[in-house]
């Protein structure tokens, strides 16, 4: 299955799932979206994102994570002005 | 200006031997050849007798609390710039409770004097260990060996910034009183660490042990000289160790302006 | 025309909560109607529930909510379910598929307790109530905005989306929600997202257009505070950051003339604010709960040496670190008692922003005419909560100052008084030790007597001075029922007790030296307040104090809970416990 949400290249919005940052085309498009750019995505590096527990887990966990079911990304997309979004105080 | 000049009606109380004597000789000599007037010299001690000193020299000093001294001085340097401010307190103040803050100075260069009366007890106490005890050692009113280890001040003013660092001895006047001198004249944060003896609780390190160990160099070290020298183990240096010239606090927060209608980006149009 | 409404607008924080709730408070003041909204969050940074809860018409919170834009599943699950009976639901379609155990963020006990409620396999969509549901197909609504090559902030309009739905529903016009959009935040897409949600929202509108006449500045209490130490002539501030105290150094550091200094720690803080005083500059300290502890000694300092202080202290919920993002009055014995010994000092609570501004130029005015530390005693909740205030408040004149050049800086005087003499103009000593009228310590025992009763005597000159201003009374002389209470509940209990007959309440204002309210509580005593007891303890020592309602959970106190105080004290009963808040 050829989606945007299984593409190397596409990581998700941290809120928003169903969108995010595609980075070879510097655009915003929807999980259900593709193109012929198209690469199957591989889990790299020490730190795994997954979006179903919000959090970063270690690459080690990643099986057990896969084993429920929980959707993984290399990274996450955050707007890149969240830290005004923030109320410090 | 006199060394009399700074005399104040205050009985001193220090035990006959002690080493405070000389600094504060030193010190009254130091300001007067500075000609430094009475009421724009601050005083800042925190609690130990070293800081009693406060009540023997005349100036508008401030007695503050254990370990304190150094921001109270820091606020009223930059409250009013023009005042020589000049922390005396002892090693356990400065580097014990206060050490934070010692570090924070650094960190600042503020134009605050440090001068550490370093007798490595806590004295008004009754003699515990002070932070420039050495690890093993059993000074008369200690209940066991001191378990822990000595901190160097030297090397701890140094890696904080502290743009003056001397070392001196209470009871060579003359060279005291030039460093003491010089660390004033010195725009930025100067610390001078100041060896006595206490002669009612050091039984150990006494007049004798201290000239046994101490020499002076001519100039200023670089820095790594001056690790090197503060590791030796029976030979103490004195002198002025570092100097350098970096902008200093009062400098940097000085001269601030208010705004203009600030309050506009809260107004609802 | 009388509009009282109430709403909340939740999400996770770093996803444009802020910016919504901004938007929203901010399109009511445009409108000259009266608006108060206040930030709920937690102590993160990105990812946790928060949530910004704002009334329409007047100026406290209630619940239950009229209307509620949840645009995430964790904000349907806390907000929907405090929304009444007909209310407005805006939320995101997807996420009413969203179950209730796939919410990463959510704490396990509320989870627990929804569970409990709706069972363990609870949808988002399935707590729904009857309400009136708006629910955006979010997915589409970003396609048709056509982001794909925009470089907009994805949560931020799905925000403005929520927002600009809800303002319309609840009877703003376009014209003004594209005017408080584009204030917050720029781009054509946003406004174009306006038109989206609008579109959708024209069903739901039953409200006419809200118009009303105030005007001003719309503010945060840090913020009031602050603009009020600026213009009463602050010279010297020193902080260390701590929430909720650090956006008011910020703005004062940003927008002042004073002399501003991070410090490495409270102590330092307030040691360097204390020097600075005594060397002549107007000073103060901002802290909260566990930055005054740290504070205690040098206070003990100030009132032993007379160095004139202000401590602005922001309450949080304690003890220790407590929550430090959530409110509380449990500073209160504190404040009084801080600092070892008999220290006796002044302490100020405001009710409000426009008494937190003005209680600002007094604590100046006091800390330097009596030479004493001054507790300016706030809370989180009026630090974070926003209100527009009138612009004619803001032309008060600073404080003037006086020194002497006396030779003697303890003087033992009549009031208790001594002249104020500047360090650097006199030779003199400032003793943290007992001492003479030089400032040279001394342990004469007579010395000591009269430097005791000489400091006692000024305690009682200030007594004296506060009388006229320690407390204020609302309502009837004779009520059955005496509300007393201090600091941020002042507007839900006037506005609970405006239309009952029989309830009066007594503000104090001055918390120390404590006032003796004996001659105007009538009828039963109730005492409100957000710690176990502290205040009711304290009025013990002037009249009785028949039940007390206290709020323990960290949220501020809302109307409906006074309302049902006032209903159990009339009941017979001694202790409420106030536990609404999400």
């Amino acid at each position: 299955m050829k989606k945007c949400w299984l593409c190397r290249s596409w990581i998700p919005h941290y809120q928003h799932e169903f969108v995010g940052l595609c980075i070879e085309t510097e655009e915003f498009v929807f999980e259900d979206e593709y193109c012929n750019l198209f690469e199957l995505r591989k889990l790299e590096g020490e730190f795994i994102w997954c979006s179903s527990c919000k959090r970063e887990i270690n690459a080690e966990d990643v099986e057990q994570h896969k084993s429920m079911g929980h959707k993984l990304f290399s990274a996450v997309f955050m707007d890149k002005d969240y830290r005004e979004e923030i109320y410090e105080g | 200006m006199k060394e009399s000049d700074y005399k104040t009606q205050a009985w001193v109380q220090w035990c006959p031997g002690c080493g405070n004597y000389g600094i504060l000789t030193a010190l009254k000599k130091a300001v007067a050849e500075l000609e430094i007037d009475p009421k724009k010299l601050v005083i800042v001690g925190g609690i130990g007798c070293a800081s009693r000193i406060v009540y023997y020299i005349r100036g508008s000093n401030v007695h503050a609390i254990h370990g304190r001294a150094i921001p109270i001085a820091t606020g009223i340097k930059l409250a009013n710039p023009e005042l020589t401010v000049i922390v005396c307190a002892g090693d356990g103040d400065i580097l014990g409770i206060g050490a934070g803050h010692f570090v924070a100075l650094g960190r600042r260069n503020a134009d605050v004097k440090v001068f550490i009366h370093d007798n490595s007890v806590y004295g008004l106490t009754k003699g515990q260990a002070g932070p420039t005890l050495d690890k093993g050692v059993k000074l008369r009113a200690m209940v066991r060996a001191n378990v822990q280890d000595r901190i160097d001040p030297i090397l701890l003013a140094f890696v904080s910034g502290y743009s003056f660092i001397a070392r001196a001895y209470a009871y060579h006047l003359k060279e005291l009183r030039e460093i003491m001198k010089d660390a004033i004249l010195h725009k930025g944060s100067a610390v001078v660490d100041i060896l006595q003896p206490c002669v009612t609780y050091n039984d150990l390190m006494t007049r004798d042990w201290f000239e046994q160990r101490i020499y002076y160099v001519e100039k200023p070290l670089d820095e790594k000289d001056l690790v090197e020298k503060s590791g030796q183990k029976d030979r103490i240096v004195l002198g002025v160790l570092y100097k350098s010239q970096k902008e200093t606090l009062e400098r940097v927060v000085a001269n601030r302006k208010r705004m203009e209608n600030f309050l506009n980006k809260f107004e609802v149009k | 025309m009388k509009v009282d409404l109430s709403f909340a607008i939740g999400g996770a924080q770093g996803s444009g909560v802020e910016t919504a709730g901004k938007i929203a408070t901010l399109a009511f003041a445009m409108k000259g109607v009266e608006v108060f909204g206040s930030r709920e969050y937690h102590s993160n940074i990105v990812g946790a529930h928060s949530y910004y809860h704002i009334r329409v018409g007047k100026n406290a919170l209630r619940l239950p909510f009229d209307a509620v834009v949840a645009m995430d599943a964790e904000s349907i699950f806390t907000l929907a379910t405090n929304l009444r009976r007909g209310g407005l639901l805006i939320c995101n379609s997807e996420t009413l598929e969203t179950k209730l155990n796939d919410i990463p963020s959510m704490s396990r006990w509320l989870k627990k307790r929804i569970a409990e409620k709706y069972g363990v396999e609870v949808k988002a969509g399935d707590i729904l109530g009857d309400f009136k549901v708006l629910a955006f197909e979010l997915k589409d609504a970003l396609r048709r905005l056509n982001i794909s090559k925009s470089k907009v902030s994805i949560s931020r309009i799905v925000n403005v989306i929520g927002v600009s739905a809800m303002l319309y529903s609840l009877g703003l016009d376009k014209e003004t929600i594209k005017r408080a959009v584009e204030t917050r935040v720029s781009g054509e897409l946003n406004l174009m997202a306006v038109e989206l949600a609008i579109e959708k929202a024209k069903g739901l509108r039953e409200l006419e257009c809200l118009e009303g006449n105030r005007e001003g500045y719309l503010m945060s209490g840090n913020e009031v505070v602050a603009t009020a130490k600026i213009l009463a002539g602050l010279e010297f501030l020193s902080y260390y950051p701590i929430t909720p105290a650090t956006d008011e150094a910020l703005f004062i550091e940003e927008n002042g003339d004073a002399v501003a200094i991070q410090a490495e720690d409270e102590i330092s803080a307030i040691g360097m604010a204390l020097g600075a005083s005594i060397s002549g500059l107007r000073a103060c300290v901002t802290t909260s709960g566990p930055g005054f502890s740290l504070m205690n000694e040098m206070i003990s300092f100030a009132v032993q040496a007379e160095i004139p202080i202000v401590i602005t202290l922001w309450m949080r919920a304690s003890p220790s670190t407590g929550m430090a993002t959530r409110t509380s009055q449990q500073d209160l014995f504190h404040a009084i008692f801080s600092g070892h010994g008999d220290t006796g000092k002044i302490v100020i609570a405001s009710g409000d922003h426009r008494e937190a501004f003005e209680d600002t130029f007094r604590a100046f005015e006091l800390a330097e005419r009596f030479q004493i530390p001054v507790v300016h005693l706030l809370d989180k909740f009026l630090a974070s909560s926003i209100t527009m205030l009138e612009k004619n408040i803001f032309s008060r004149e600073k404080p003037a100052k006086t020194f002497s050049d006396s030779e003697q800086r303890y003087l033992i005087t009549e009031d208790g008084i001594s002249p104020f003499v500047l360090l650097g103009s006199q030779t003199m000593v400032v003793s943290s030790l007992e001492h003479d009228e030089y400032g040279f310590a001394t342990e004469d025992p007579f010395i000591r007597e009269k430097m005791m009763l000489k400091r006692e005597r000024k305690l009682r000159t200030i007594a004296k001075s506060l009388s006229g201003e320690s407390f204020v009374v609302y309502g009837d002389k004779d009520a059955e029922v005496t509300i007393v209470s201090f600091g941020s509940t002042k507007n839900a209990i006037l506005n609970a007790i405006e239309t009952m007959e029989n309830v009066k309440f007594v503000q104090l204002r001055i918390l120390s030296p404590f006032p003796d309210i004996s001659k105007v509580v009538s009828g039963k005593v109730l005492c409100i307040e957000s710690n176990l007891g502290q205040l009711s303890f304290l009025l013990r020592t002037c009249c009785k104090v028949d039940a007390i309602a206290k709020k323990l959970n960290g949220r501020p106190i809302y109307e409906n809970e006074v309302k049902k105080a006032i209903k159990a004290v009339k009941n017979g009963e001694e202790e409420v416990i106030l536990s609404e808040g999400i």
